[in-house]
């Protein structure tokens, strides 16, 4: 088959992988996927590669290589029958941190199986010490939650009666996690109905091997589009905001681009923290690989083809390669960071493509508690910062980048469903860094309790350590959230930060700005 | 009975006449100063040459591009929003998720041409989620908006407040204090326009519906005005989105439902032809004078969506599955006499609509190789030679008339009559006589015919909505669940992950007055080089052969003797 067959076929894999992904955000039970889409989906070709990726959360795509790859691991492919349904979310096996269930199924097209249908999906609650299973002072995993390493979830496209109970028996909110593993599974059969029409047409044997072929295009097209780029090597260095506890947390990065290749060098990395703040291996992959296929260009094709180019080198028992049993729930920050870092290597090597700094942050926030009817609620939410201003125009306020995607709480959903008014959600002006061509700004979100005993669970960053602006450009205004209490009293929160909310008390998160480009 | 069919486009007016049983067809350039004046002489003229007269008409349907392109072009009414206090940049923070996601440089995919922040105002007063009133509208407000618009020149208003698809009270009062402020405004109220939750995507409803409604108001205004001094008594109807006909009154009334109208009459042909000649998958390209449609057919009723983005707009309204895309015959043969030389088609211009079908087909998991092409439009016969090179397609379909697709597509419409109403509660506290009372009141307002009843439901209140049909009995809670739990294992393969909520029951009755495929007069003949049509040639270039010619369409196929 030519290279403009083979496109066309990618370009369907990747329509299958899209439906995959609008299946898990119309079939979702938690808010934070039916109106955040947190959640991802990739089919995988059975030798462990992927074979196209949804449109949906970098963070969340470049994980799933790894989890797909520790399934196979245990559960060979071979022996993998119709219906077969598996399960993981340890972080020390390939997963990102323990909310993030993956779901993998085999694809079959008339006893063969041609892919692997897989998702990921941040579930509301999978235990440990606090609602949401993202406590921000855990110091160990076995603080965080349910660890399930790689097993069978079920057979015959239904959930295992034992895993149920099993799932049940340590979620705050079972009837959401397994409506949630719901979607996945929906998501899985209806990939598996689009591709056994696909394989329909091209035979299970020509089906493989046309996956095959187009990850071999996309190898050698990534190869070409590295050779042209300056080798370098490339440095990069971004970080978290400064701790009194933990200390200057920095992520450094060497790019070589030498042979074609992207191969990432991550030595001198601060060592791994106390805290829930370290990311494992899934981290520094889903940063690289996004990084490269921003690099790529859209003729280059999104599959495991693109992957071959990639070499990480990891520090062990780094803050972004922790080593068990490391907590490593409030990942988020840490990822950001390390994708700013190798986006400002990047940059270097392509600096006509590259705009200067996102904010390199988002929020997560959750509000639980229980609401008037005595039932309990929990709804997060995720708030972006400002896109980097340049190269040529100034920068998107109020958008998720890099990593990110993840779409935001209407107040309409919000006030729905927690006792919470959204009081604004506006750009926050001037926020994003000065220059010829300015950042983006950040957002300004303020929250009313309706009630009391509000719990309030914000992780973000960006407080202290914003970045630096791109030939000239200025810095972005820090983040900052602050709780105002009924009484008129104000107090500054800190990036991370547990707090309950009393009624008549307001919460006001605003988020940092992009970096500016050139000098104004 | 005499049936005028009337499909407007950017430049031309397409006519297709009906009258005992022959059907003619007619295409005149359009006035674009004056497109209400092109339609009715456009009609008056294809009337006459069949020896008919307006007077003699018993309907008129028209279908029109008009608001296709106006979107294309980003060229519609100033609008002023009016939004609740803190929520201004609702329209610039949209979803918070970006167009490209692998572009280094961030691009919001919102509409924000649909009314520019500067133009947006804030109001005080708060709806709940329950539809409590909270905190009263902050009235004295209203003058200043009523005086900045005046200022502005602004005489058309979106209002979309926070929950008032619960309860409307606040927009209502908006509505009735400018008007008496200002009564030269036109608004549009996000209740009436798109009653569901999630403040952004109604917001783009709503501004959408303000940024259309003086053109296309004032141009089926002046088509009835025009109508009438030609003596026109019959009834004028309206292709609407899904390539439904309503009357003149009701379609006005909300113009963004027939957005695309034009277009959607076209895929009703396509699908006909491509089912009257036995293809199985058939791709759709009409080819218009400033923008291009695509579908893609699989069954003989034309495909159509719950939600869409279309024309780079989230529409949340049921439309005909279709691909606009700002590439016309114009920009296709940039420079090119139309009608002659389609062998200098720029390959750029070209490859860019390849590109176009190729994403609209993979997204529905189809191959475009493997499927027939059906085209249409001026230029799009020959323009689809080229595409089905590139494509790999062997097999080309025309409409009889392939010129006036638009119009034709019209005769095979029927009318589609509908009421809606909100119910906003959990299935397991319906009561089936309450829905049996509902569903009485729903059918009182519709013209016979059999009625069918439809439900927007979802799991859970906050879950995403489908459309559920539930036929022509009158739904039970029981009934509307095993509905729900089917579509859930019909279309995903699990359980209902909820215990069903209704948000609203929808009655609809279609008209008999769907025509079939017409056979158009004269039919199309084989000439040298091609084929003759009623309105012009289609040249077949070397490597292709013509396969068929019947009365209603004609078929190319790829000449594999050909090397």
């Amino acid at each position: 088959m030519d290279d403009a067959g083979l496109r066309v076929f990618q370009l369907r894999l990747d329509g299958i992988a899209q439906m995959m992904q609008e299946t898990l955000f119309r079939c979702a039970v938690s808010p934070v996927v039916r109106e955040g889409n947190d959640a991802s989906a990739a089919l995988f070709a059975t030798d462990g590669e992927v074979l196209a990726l949804s449109d949906a959360i970098p963070l969340l795509l470049g994980a799933l290589q790894g989890t797909v790859a520790a399934i196979t691991g245990i559960y060979p492919v071979a022996q993998m029958r119709s219906g077969d349904l598996f399960v993981m979310n340890d972080p020390y096996s390939g997963g990102t941190h323990l909310p993030d269930l993956t779901v993998v199924m085999p694809v079959f097209h008339q006893g063969t199986v041609i892919a692997l249908a897989a998702t990921i999906l941040h579930h509301q609650d999978v235990g440990g010490s606090r609602a949401g299973s993202v406590p921000p002072d855990a110091t160990e995993i076995y603080q965080e939650g349910l660890r399930l390493p790689p097993m069978r979830l079920g057979q015959g496209g239904q959930i295992d009666d034992g895993m149920r109970r099993l799932i049940a028996a340590n979620s705050r909110a079972p009837d959401t996690v397994l409506g949630d593993i719901g979607a996945q599974i929906a998501a899985a059969n209806r990939a598996a109905t689009a591709l056994g029409a696909l394989a329909g047409e091209t035979g299970a044997q020509a089906f493989i091997a046309r996956g095959l072929a187009c990850r071999d295009m996309a190898e050698r097209l990534i190869g070409r589009v590295l050779s042209a780029l300056p080798p370098g090597p490339f440095d990069g260095l971004d970080g978290l905001d400064p701790h009194p506890d933990l200390g200057q947390i920095d992520i450094r990065v060497r790019l070589s681009l030498e042979g074609g290749k992207f191969d990432v060098d991550f030595t001198g990395t601060s060592p791994q923290v106390k805290a829930p703040i370290n990311c494992v291996r899934s981290g520094p992959l889903a940063a690289a690989f996004y990084s490269l296929l921003s690099l790529a260009g859209p003729d280059v094709a999104r599959n495991g083809g693109v992957l071959r180019a990639l070499r990480l080198t990891l520090p062990e028992a780094c803050v972004i390669n922790a080593s068990p049993p490391a907590a490593v729930n409030a990942r988020m920050g840490v990822v950001r960071a390390t994708t700013s870092a190798v986006l400002r290597a990047v940059a270097q090597a392509a600096p006509s493509r590259m705009p200067a700094a996102n904010s390199g942050m988002s929020y997560v926030l959750a509000f639980s508690g229980k609401g008037a009817d005595g039932a309990p609620f929990l709804v997060t939410e995720i708030i972006a910062g400002g896109a980097g201003g340049g190269p040529n125009r100034h920068g998107t306020p109020g958008v998720s980048t890099d990593v990110g995607n993840a779409m935001n709480m209407p107040g309409e959903g919000l006030e729905a469903m927690a006792p919470v008014r959204l009081l604004r959600a506006e750009v926050r002006a001037g926020s994003g860094g000065d220059g010829l061509f300015k950042g983006g700004d950040g957002i300004t979100r303020e929250y009313l309790a309706l009630a009391d005993d509000i719990a309030v669970s914000l992780r973000g960053d960006r407080f202290l350590r914003v970045p630096e602006g791109l030939n000239g450009g200025g810095a972005p205004r820090p983040a900052r959230a602050r709780l105002i209490a009924a009484d008129g009293s104000m107090r500054a929160l800190a990036s991370r930060s547990a707090v309950v909310l009393m009624q008549g008390d307001r919460l006001l998160v605003e988020s940092s700005g992009g970096a500016g480009y050139g000098a104004a | 009975m005499t049936l005028v069919a009337v499909d407007l486009g950017a430049e031309y007016v397409d006519v297709a006449v009906l009258s005992g049983g022959e059907c003619s067809v007619w295409k005149a350039a359009a006035d674009t100063t004056d497109p209400a004046g092109s339609v009715v002489s456009a009609a008056a003229v294809a009337l006459e040459r069949t020896g008919l007269s307006l007077s003699q008409v018993a309907e008129m349907r028209l279908g029109s591009t008009t608001g296709v392109n106006a979107l294309l072009r980003r060229d519609g009414a100033r609008v002023a929003l009016i939004t609740t206090r803190g929520f201004g940049d609702v329209l610039t923070l949209a979803r918070q998720n970006r167009a490209d996601l692998y572009d280094p440089v961030a691009r919001s995919p919102a509409p924000g041409f649909l009314a520019a922040r500067a133009d947006t105002f804030e109001i005080g007063g708060r709806i709940g989620a329950d539809g409590g009133e909270v905190e009263p509208l902050e009235r004295a407000a209203i003058t200043a908006i009523a005086e900045a618009c005046r200022a502005r020149g602004i005489a058309d208003i979106a209002i979309c407040l926070l929950f008032a698809h619960v309860n409307p009270a606040h927009e209502v009062q908006i509505e009735e204090m400018l008007h008496s402020a200002a009564p030269e405004l036109r608004m549009s109220l996000s209740h009436r326009v798109d009653p569901q939750p999630r403040e952004y995507e109604r917001t783009v409803s709503t501004c959408l519906e303000a940024f259309l409604s003086p053109a296309e108001t004032r141009l089926l205004e002046e088509i009835n005005i025009g109508l009438g001094a030609r003596g026109f008594a019959g009834r004028l109807m309206l292709a609407n989105s899904r390539g439904g006909l309503v009357p003149v009154d009701i379609g006005r009334a909300t113009v963004s439902r027939l957005l695309g109208g034009g277009p959607a009459a076209v895929l009703r042909l396509a699908s006909a032809v491509a089912t009257e000649a036995g293809a199985g998958i058939a791709i759709s390209l009409d080819v218009g004078s400033t923008s291009s449609d695509i579908g893609l057919i699989r069954r003989a009723e034309p495909p159509e969506v719950e939600e869409a983005v279309f024309a780079g707009v989230p529409l949340r309204q049921p439309i005909a599955d279709i691909t606009s895309v700002a590439l016309g015959a114009r920009s296709l043969f940039d420079g090119v006499p139309l009608g002659e030389a389609t062998d200098t088609l720029p390959n750029a211009a070209r490859d860019l609509l390849v590109q176009a079908i190729v994403s609209h087909c993979v997204r529905r998991n189809a191959d475009p190789a493997q499927a027939a092409l059906i085209a249409s439009g001026g230029l799009g016969p020959a323009l689809a030679i080229h595409v089905a090179g590139v494509l790999g397609i062997t097999r080309i379909l025309l409409p009889a008339a392939p010129e006036v697709a638009g119009a034709l597509g019209l005769l095979l419409s029927a009318s589609l009559a509908e009421s809606r109403v909100s119910l906003q509660a959990g299935f397991d506290v319906l009561e089936n006589g309450a829905l049996a009372r509902s569903c009485a009141e729903l059918a009182e307002g519709l013209p016979s015919g059999q009625v069918l009843f439809f439900a927007q439901a979802a799991p859970t209140a906050n879950m995403h909505r489908v459309t559920l049909g539930l036929g022509a009995d009158v739904p039970t809670a029981t009934s509307l669940r095993g509905a729900l739990n089917d579509y859930f294992r019909e279309m995903f393969g699990i359980d209902c992950p909820g215990e069903g909520y209704l948000f609203a029951l929808i009655a609809r009755v279609k008209g008999d007055d769907a025509q079939p495929l017409p056979q158009v007069s004269p039919p199309p003949r084989a000439e040298p080089g091609g084929v003759r049509t009623a309105l012009g040639a289609v040249p077949v270039p070397a490597g292709w052969l013509v396969a068929a010619i019947t009365p209603s369409h004609l078929e190319l196929r790829k000449d594999h003797a050909d090397g």
